[in-house]
């Protein structure tokens, strides 16, 4: 839940001014994500005799989805006419 | 199950740069549909990260230009989702985050999909414009919006498993196979 309250948070932004729909469009991922919420109690928890994954921040994605955004942004900010 | 806060923070960032690059993907290939097929009836259009601007007077739009045009995008929806819904099923033997990558994209793609259809039942805007060429009653708008939250929150029950499955393996060393002989549960 919390990617999805910071991503739409972050796309309003990037997206601004944005018409009503477009708005709403944005939240309705909330309806498959809540779901869960109800659904994951019922599953027993797991206890695993292996080791856990140390899970590192990947540099690399956080760059390439930062350097798509400003090319999105900026580009697409004039517009491309096509046809 | 405990881990630590470094790591659900670790965790949360590369969710949420996931979460916006599939976004990305999955919102310009539904543009880029409605552009080809908009081309497809000599409609000059102009791409904005925001919108499409339609260049064109509003008598040049005929029945035919609009239904195509704002339904390809969600034709192309639905096939992409079916298509991260089966890497999904298949990443689930494999380790790697990349599987986040597939489920916000199935994410995304499905609720563009029927987003469309329950906010477009009561806005004259996207796939709601199509709606209305069909003229379609106030009744039949209101029932394509309440099937289609229904079929979302349905969307997000079955979710459940694939979800609890991939925490599993993304915040342990074990595979789908440890899973399966710790729980006896089958996928």
């Amino acid at each position: 839940m919390i990617p999805f309250v910071i991503s739409t948070l972050f796309l309003l932004a990037v997206k601004y001014p944005l018409s009503l729909y477009e708005t709403l469009l944005l939240f309705i991922p909330l309806f498959v994500l809540l779901p869960l919420y109800w659904g994951i109690g019922r599953y027993p928890v797991f206890y695993f005799e292996e080791a856990e994954k140390s899970i590192q921040i990947s540099f690399r994605l956080v760059l390439v989805t930062a350097a798509a955004y400003i090319i999105y942004r900026v580009v697409l900010g004039f517009g491309i006419n096509i046809g | 199950m405990e881990i630590e806060k470094r790591k659900s923070l670790n965790i949360i960032i590369n969710s949420i740069a996931f979460y916006l690059l599939s976004y990305l993907i999955v919102f310009m290939i539904f543009q880029f549909t409605t552009i080809i097929a908009s081309n497809i009836f000599d409609i000059p259009n102009t791409l904005y990260y925001n919108r499409i601007g339609f260049n064109v007077i509003p008598e040049a739009w005929t029945f035919d230009s609009v239904k195509v045009i704002y339904t390809s995008g969600n034709i192309i929806l639905f096939m992409l989702s079916v298509s991260f819904l089966v890497v999904i099923i298949k990443a689930l033997e494999f380790n790697g985050l990349l599987r986040l990558f597939f489920l916000w994209g199935f994410i995304h793609s499905i609720s563009m999909l029927f987003g469309s259809i329950i906010i477009g039942a009561f806005n004259f805007e996207g796939f709601g414009i199509v709606l209305s060429y069909w003229y379609l009653a106030d009744t039949a708008k209101m029932l394509l919006l309440f099937s289609g939250l229904l079929i979302l929150l349905g969307i997000g029950m079955a979710m459940v498993k694939i979800f609890y499955f991939l925490q599993i393996v993304i915040l342990t060393s074990c595979r789908l196979k440890c899973v399966r002989h710790s729980g006896g549960t089958n996928l």
